[in-house]
């Protein structure tokens, strides 16, 4: 759905990390920046959003399955190479009030939006943009 | 008019669904918010783009879509969303 509207340019999904947890929380972090290097983002950020295994192997094992070098892969993720980034985007995160997880703003408006004021929000902004041609 | 409202509909039931399927609190670091963005831009000027034509799925889905580690979709769609969340 979301692919949707990025699609069709209606708008664009950022994602931001957020350490909630501790070194599992960091290790998915740091696998799926990893994994970035070699075009696969997306695909870690999917993964890690379906299954439970936040080791070390077990990222190991999903980027042997995507077909990604390991041995540059495992190289970066024991390198901790993406460690100031995510640690950047978790203070900025914190910084903009994201205190719950998921936090969606839109626009840059909205921090810890609930179901209600987001749909509102959606319907306004669809509004505003149909009047702006 | 009507497919703007689906597409904001849609949307809107999409982060129903991530609201229901995670939630946690953050306890991290309180640094000002002047020093994270400089760090957080000093990253992104380091990192590359990669730009992919995705497939069509649509005959009206002609943007060009930009995948990085920041974001999906065009640098110009008039509508960002942007999501804080930790995997777990």
């Amino acid at each position: 759905m979301i692919e949707e509207l990025v699609r069709t340019g209606v708008a664009r999904f950022e994602y931001s990390h957020i350490i909630n947890h501790g070194r599992p929380s960091m290790l998915g972090a740091l696998a799926t920046e990893c994994g970035g290097d070699q075009g696969a983002w997306w695909s870690f950020h999917d993964h890690y959003m379906s299954q439970w295994d936040f080791s070390r192997e077990g990222a190991i094992a999903y980027a042997a399955s995507l077909s990604l070098d390991t041995e540059e892969f495992t190289q970066c993720l024991d390198s901790e190479k993406y460690l100031e980034l995510v640690e950047g985007q978790h203070r900025q995160a914190v910084a903009d009030g994201a205190n719950r997880t998921p936090t969606v703003r839109i626009n840059g408006e909205g921090a810890a939006i609930v179901a209600d004021a987001l749909i509102e929000q959606v319907l306004t902004l669809a509004a505003e943009l149909e009047a702006e041609g | 008019m009507n497919r703007i409202r689906i597409l904001a509909g849609t949307l809107a039931v999409a982060f129903i669904a991530l609201l229901l399927t995670s939630c946690g609190d953050a306890d991290g670091d309180q640094q000002s918010a002047s020093q994270a963005q400089s760090a957080i831009q000093a990253e992104q000027a380091d990192q590359p783009a990669q730009i992919e034509q995705t497939q069509q799925a649509e005959p009206e889905a002609r943007v060009q879509v930009i995948r990085d580690r920041a974001f999906l979709g065009s640098p110009d769609a008039p509508v960002v969303i942007q999501e804080y969340s930790d995997f777990l």
